[in-house]
Formats: C-alpha cells, structure tokens, sequence
C-alpha cells in the first residue's frame, strides 16, 4: 500500500523527504478514493474482523509489556530500580531541609534564650565558631573555582569511558585545593565536612550520598593569591592536568572573589562523643 | 485529489458520529495506544536521570546509602525536635546542657575535640614501601562513605581538610604535612561492621594493600579513642554569609 | 468521536497505570509517537478532504510507526542511532507541519 516498504534501506531518510515533498498522505488517501470509485465498491473490507483482532492483540501485549512493573525483564527491573533511588533522593532532598530549618531555628532559640547568662553566652559564642569551622555555617568570601566536565566526545552511557569524570578526579582537585590552603570548600553546591564521602556509582559521582549532575563545580574559599598557584602546584593538579591533556577531560581553575558556600547539610555524630577527663588520662599515649 | 465542496460536510459528520463497527473499534483502539505511549513516553523523558546508565548493582548501593542517610536524617530532625523542647520547657541548667552538647557533636567534627566511640582500629603494614597517598585518600573517602564519624591517621586527626600528599623523598605519606612512615595505624569511630565491610568489598582497600604487597589488619573495638586535635584556627577569607539558606 | 474517545481512554490509561517503560523501548517511543501523530494529521486532512479511507488511515499509521522505529533500531546497530532520529522527527515533523497547514487553510479558508 504505501510506497516507503524500502524503510529498511539506510538511504530511506532520502525516501522520506522525497515522500515529504510529494505530500504523500494527501496521495495516499486520494489513492485509495480512486480505486474506489472505479471498483465501485465500498473500500476494501475483506477482513476487518480479523484486522482489528490483530491490532487489539498487539496494543493489549504492548501495555502489559510496559504496565507490568517487576516485569522479569532486568531492564524493567532496574529502571523501577532507579525510580526507587529518585525517589529516595526527592526524600532525603525533603529531609535535608526539614533538618537545615529546624537546625536554624534551634540555633536562634537557643541564642536568644543562652545569651542571658555568662556561661550560657559563652556556649554560643562557642557553638557559633565550631559551627563555621565544621561547616554548618554558610561562608562567603574569595577564592578559586574548580570546575571538572567529561570529555566532549566521552560516551555519557559508559562509566568506563576514559573520557569520563571520576570520583578520584573530584578527590584530587578536593585535595588539592585543601593542601593550597582552602578553608572552606563545595562541590556542585555541597559543602564538605569531614564526614563527607565523595564515590562514583554508575557514572554518577555521588557527594553525601547525593548523585551530582556533570560538570563538576569546586569552589574553594582562601587567600585569593595564593590558592590558584599553590593549587597548580600541587601533585593533584597535575595529575588532574596529565589527565585532562590526555583524556580531554575539561580542567579550568579561576580566581573569583564572593564566592557563596552553603552549610552543610550533614548529621551530626551519633556513635562519637567527648570523652571525660578520667578516659582520656587512663589511657594516655596509647594509639 | 480535489474534492467535491459537497462531500465534505457529509464525511466530516459521519467521522463524528460513534458508531461501533470493527474500523471504529480498530482506530479508537489505535488513538488509545497513541495516547498510552504518549503518556508513557512523556514520562520516560522526564525520569531520565543520570543513574539512568548505572549497573543494577550500583543502583542498589545508591539506594542503600540513601535509605541509610534518610535514617540518619530522622534521627536528627528527632533530635532536632526533642532539643528544641527541652530549650523551651526546661531548666536554665537542661538549657546549658543541650548547648553542650551541640557544642561537643560539632567539636567533634570540626577534630578541636577528642572523641570516643565505637569503631575499628585498622594498621597498615607496607614492607615495599608501595602505599601511595591516593591509597590513603582512598580509605578515608571508603570509612566516610561507611559514616565514620572521626578519624586519627598516625597522630594526626582527618577532618575535612586533611589532604594526602607523597612524604619526603616520595616516601611514605605526608598527612596534612606531617610525614608519615609505615606501619600506619588508623582509628575510626562508626559502625564497626558497615566500616569494615566496606574495607573488604573486592577491587577496593584492603585488596589494594594486598596488591601493594602490603598486609591490613582490622580490628572492631567498642572503645576507640581518638585524641589527636586539630588546631581551631579562625577562618581569615571565609566570612559567615548573610543567610544561610537551605 | 471515536478517535477523541480511544486518545482520552489512552491518556487516562497511562496516567492511571504509570507505565514502566523497558531501558530498550526508551529511544523508540517518542519516535513512534510522532510518527502516528503524522498519520493522525495526515487523516485529518484527508477528512476534511472529504477523501478519509478508515484502511488507508489504519495502514499508515502502523507503517509510519513500524518504519520509524526501524530507522531508529538500524540507526543504533550502525551507531547512527541519535543522527537518525533526529532525521526522522524532522521529517515527520516537517510533514506534520505541511498538514497541519492544509488543515487550517480548510478550516480557516486562510
């Protein structure tokens, strides 16, 4: 019936536009109304029956091959898979700034009501600066933005891909940027603590547990003119720059002042605590 | 081709008309699965993330890892809560006390602390000399993932800003600049089990130091003491910002 | 009536079911989609034209949706496969285009 049977062919696309310029539906239909008119007869209802028992054969098996959600099929499978840790990541994403806001609001109070007292004021003077040092303050000053992003030619499906940004590249220019002197850093706008692990799964690069989306931005808080050559210096940036000549992989270092670090979002220890003063005596020296 | 100005109205209407015979019931069927799969289709865009191209198995460590830090998360709001009401209801002495602790969580973090807890004490023996920093930035990234809490490598304690670099010479480990030479011993407060597991997944730490011709013992203990310090040094560049937001 | 019928029992289908779409029918779906949107354009011209054929709607609504999807698998096997399917929904879309185009000059008598 239709004329483009050679869909097969590589060359079909060139059929396609020839049938595009040709306004072929408009040939089609007008097609069909001719041999109707000459045979007369009302189109060309043989089987109609059977026809459309055939299609509502292959749209049932078609809905159910996509409806059925733990389909024995791993492809199926994994996407529910994946669904599952979007979702997980939307609810962690909720929680993180549920705990931001009641941490604030916990904060607040407990300057308001603390500041009274001597020994209180004392406490939040203290809890204040811990808070900047551990990360749990939002920082803005200079500093030097890292960025990292795949080759352009890297293959985004294949984690192997020697194009790819790993984890241990974000690692090193980390590191490296610590080692030059940072004080504060962040990737793609998540603030680094010391519990805060960076891993790859997949070809995702995950920070807090948190999948990143390429490219990978570091911004590192510091003194402005020395972090960007105390950074080049250092053993990280150049094996980031061997990597980067070699791969293709996007290296950029810049100077920027006003820098914004959010606080950190993470948990504050549950298994560690300060030991008392007797713990701390019994067993010195040992390590 | 052309059409007749009077057939048109007529065909027009009949298409309107519902009419159950088998080439309605045929194109209505058809229409419905353009309509599914355009549905389906829109759907499949949008939940096109990147974990999309990740092997099943690293999916569900992603998963294990949310899962767990979603726990953690509702401890803290929990925490969070019963602190807040303790500061409002209780006494001046309950007040300085929550402070307290807050204090002492974020001294432990922040390493101008000691800390205590349960953990592991791993040591690292390398008789070739073939344990590169990357190794040890690679274990402490591994004993963060597996929510360790404090660490002290050789009498240095990692917080976030410990970096690794290659000792004098090349030799050994240089910690934050500190030069450190095997056997290194490395303390850990977490949870012993999730912590050692993660040391032993194959191809990761414990397997690179066999590779290295090295040996690594662990050993859980419910008492490790971390008393390594990190200096607390004012931050000179980074200013608190206006709004913390989010 | 019937076509609008059989799209909002579709529609309400996929929204009420949340099909779970297979990794490997992914790339073929929204192609195939707008291939049968040509037909439909393509049949709704041909209405208007007073020349509609229920079996010559039929059949190029599966064929466009049968070729289209194999441009796309032959595409991916010669590793083409992103090339080609933009190619196809140009086309298609360019005809969409033209059709819709006849439609309104029909409907609008502009």
């Amino acid at each position: 019936m239709t004329t483009r049977t050679d869909g097969t062919d590589p060359a079909a696309s060139m059929a396609l536009l020839r049938d595009l310029l040709r306004d072929e539906a408009g040939v089609e239909y007008a097609d069909a109304a001719r041999r109707r008119a000459e045979s007369g007869a009302p189109g060309p209802e043989r089987h109609p029956w059977l026809l459309g028992a055939a299609i509502a054969g292959l749209v049932a098996v078609l809905m159910l091959a996509l409806v059925r959600p733990d389909d024995p099929d791993v492809g199926a499978a994994r996407t529910a898979l994946v669904e599952r840790a979007e979702a997980a990541d939307r609810a962690v994403s909720e929680l993180e700034t549920a705990v931001a806001e009641s941490r604030a609001e916990l904060a607040s109070l407990q300057e308001a009501l603390l500041a009274q007292s001597a020994e209180g004021e004392r406490l939040v003077g203290e809890v204040a600066e811990l808070e900047v040092l551990a990360g749990y303050t939002g920082v803005t000053g200079p500093g030097v933005v890292v960025t990292l992003d795949d080759a352009p030619d890297a293959d985004r499906r294949d984690p192997t891909a020697p194009g790819r940004v790993i984890d241990l590249d974000v690692q090193l220019a980390v590191d490296g940027l610590w080692e030059a002197g940072a004080e504060a850093v962040s990737v793609n706008d998540r603030r680094l603590t010391t519990t805060t692990a960076i891993r790859t799964a997949g070809s995702a690069i995950l920070v807090d547990y948190r999948p990143l989306v390429p490219p990978y931005v570091i911004r590192a808080i510091g003194d402005p003119a020395a972090l960007e050559p105390g950074f080049a210096a250092t053993g990280d940036a150049g094996e980031l720059a061997a990597v980067s000549e070699q791969y293709g992989i996007t290296f950029v270092t810049t100077t920027e002042s006003g820098l914004v670090l959010p606080p950190a979002t993470g948990i504050l220890p549950v298994r560690a605590r300060v030991p008392g003063p007797a713990l701390l005596r019994t067993e010195g020296g040992t390590s | 081709m052309e059409p007749t100005a009077g057939d048109e109205p007529v065909r027009a209407r009949e298409a309107l008309a519902l009419r159950v015979t088998p080439r309605q019931v045929v194109i209505g069927l058809l229409f419905a699965s353009l309509g599914f799969v355009a549905v389906a289709a829109a759907q499949g865009a949008d939940a096109g993330g990147l974990l999309e191209t990740a092997r099943e198995d690293e999916v569900v460590r992603v998963l294990d890892d949310l899962a767990e830090r979603q726990v953690r998360l509702q401890a803290e709001q929990r925490a969070l809560e019963a602190a807040r009401d303790r500061l409002l209801s209780g006494s001046e002495e309950q007040r300085l006390k929550a402070a307290q602790t807050r204090a002492d969580a974020l001294g432990i973090l922040a390493g101008t602390a000691p800390a205590v807890g349960p953990g592991l004490r791993i040591r690292i023996v390398d008789p070739e000399g073939q344990i590169e920093p990357i190794l040890m930035l690679d274990a402490v990234q591994e004993l963060r993932d597996a929510g360790a809490e404090a660490m002290q490598l050789g009498p240095v304690r990692v917080v976030a800003s410990t970096w690794f670099a290659p000792g004098i010479d090349g030799l050994g480990v240089s910690v934050s600049g500190t030069a450190l030479a095997a056997p290194y011993v490395l303390l850990v407060i977490g949870d012993p089990d999730t912590m050692a597991t993660a040391l032993e997944i194959p191809g990761g730490v414990a397997d690179r130091v066999r590779t290295a011709g090295g040996t690594i013992s662990v050993t859980p203990d419910t008492e490790v003491l971390i008393r390594a310090l990190q200096p607390a040094t004012t931050p000179q560049y980074a200013r608190p910002a206006p709004s913390p937001s989010g | 009536m019937i076509a609008a019928l059989g799209l909002l029992v579709g529609v309400v289908l996929g929204v009420v079911l949340a099909p779970t779409v297979p990794l490997w029918l992914q790339p073929y779906l929204p192609i195939a989609v707008v291939a049968a949107l040509d037909a439909v354009f393509g049949a709704f011209r041909a209405l208007l034209d007073g020349v509609f054929d229920d079996r010559v709607f039929v059949v190029s609504f599966l064929s466009n949706v049968v070729i289209a999807a194999l441009l796309v698998f032959l595409g991916d096997q010669l590793g083409v496969g992103a090339q080609i399917s933009t190619g196809v929904v140009v086309v298609l879309a360019m005809r969409i285009f033209a059709n819709a185009a006849a439609i309104r000059r029909r409907l609008f008598k502009a």
